[in-house]
């Protein structure tokens, strides 16, 4: 995960709280750059099902997945409402990509300990906060299969 | 960033896909198709839509590489929306064009021999120059000079530097063999395909 000075003083990492279908999951606030509302999406044939096509931001190209295909390996449901949060992952090849969402819902600060590590893919664990379950992602793990 | 400064870009099943002019050798429209000839593979789009200079692309990471089309190199913006840059040397299944699918016209640039047999008859006085340039052509375009039939080496020299020009200036369009200079080629292509709305490709996520 991305430095966090408050983490590193214990005081918890912060995260962006979104919706994505049922659940809701939660994005390591230093990767995230922006939520847009609207975007217009160029389809992409012969890509991954998750990938939901190419759009414009900031005079850049940016792809754009839809978070819930993503986590279930289904295919995208798209819905009026939804809302792309761009992050950028870090690493030897840093990536700005858009996560097509249902919902930002809220930020808030989880305790490394809170945290029931259960490594799976892009799934780093889970929390149990006073509305539910909130799977805590690790968006590095986007690249990997 | 790539080394090609000029890309041909095309549209396929509603993608854009920007291919560097330096691999195109030759483009045909081919009925309601465009078929993209470079070096070792020939790409299939339903336009062309334009060609432009990108100076600046996004090299894929490693979401990009595992979400995008195999044979995705980066990614740009065009006036007619975010396109991806692919690699020549191995394009995207998608684009490409099995060489089953391909005619023995498209392949060679020449007619099926029976075909020539058909032709006999018409050519009349015009024969022997006919098939000598047929001959001609199918060598340059195999670029084997072996089993032609030229008949002297001023001919054979004459041939090659003919291959070279081809390879190295001129492209040619709609089938019809119409050779002219590449800067000239990618004009006609511009016009051919036609500039569309790249907003018709996109969709609005609200």
């Amino acid at each position: 995960m991305h430095h966090d000075p408050e983490a590193a003083r214990g005081e918890g990492r912060r995260y962006l709280v979104v919706r994505t279908g049922s659940s809701s999951c939660a994005l390591d606030l230093t990767m995230v750059r922006r939520i847009l509302r609207s975007v217009t999406l160029f389809k992409v044939p012969g890509s991954r099902p998750a990938l939901l096509g190419l759009a414009q931001w900031g005079g850049e190209p940016l792809a754009v997945i839809d978070l819930q295909a993503e986590l279930s390996g289904g295919r995208p449901v798209r819905s009026p409402d939804q809302v792309v949060v761009v992050v950028e992952i870090p690493g030897e090849e840093p990536e700005t990509l858009g996560l097509m969402v249902d919902e930002a819902l809220d930020v808030m600060r989880i305790p490394d300990t809170a945290i029931r590590s259960d490594p799976q893919g892009l799934l780093h664990g889970e929390v149990v906060s006073g509305e539910g379950v909130i799977r805590v992602l690790r968006l590095a793990a986007l690249g990997h299969e | 960033m790539m080394g090609a400064a000029a890309w041909l870009v095309l549209r396929r099943r509603g993608g854009l896909f920007g291919v560097g002019t330096e691999a195109v050798r030759k483009v045909e429209v081919d009925g309601s198709k465009v078929l993209i000839r470079l070096d070792q593979h020939v790409l299939q789009a339903d336009e062309v839509v334009s060609l432009c200079q990108i100076r600046t692309g996004r090299r894929l990471g490693s979401v990009g590489r595992r979400m995008l089309p195999p044979g995705s190199l980066e990614l740009a913006i065009s006036d007619h929306g975010p396109l991806i840059l692919i690699d020549a040397g191995s394009p995207p299944p998608m684009l490409t064009v099995a060489p089953a699918d391909e005619t023995h016209e498209q392949r060679t640039g020449c007619p099926e021999r029976g075909r020539l047999a058909n032709l006999d008859g018409a050519l009349d006085g015009h024969e022997e120059h006919e098939r000598h340039d047929v001959t001609k052509h199918h060598s340059l375009e195999d670029g084997s000079l072996e089993d032609n039939s030229l008949e002297d080496n001023s001919a054979r020299e004459d041939s090659l530097r003919n291959r070279s020009s081809l390879r190295n200036q001129s492209v040619s369009l709609g089938g019809r063999s119409v050779e002219v200079e590449h800067e000239d080629a990618v004009h006609r292509t511009e016009w051919t395909g036609g500039p569309s709305d790249g907003d018709s490709a996109g969709q609005t996520s609200r």
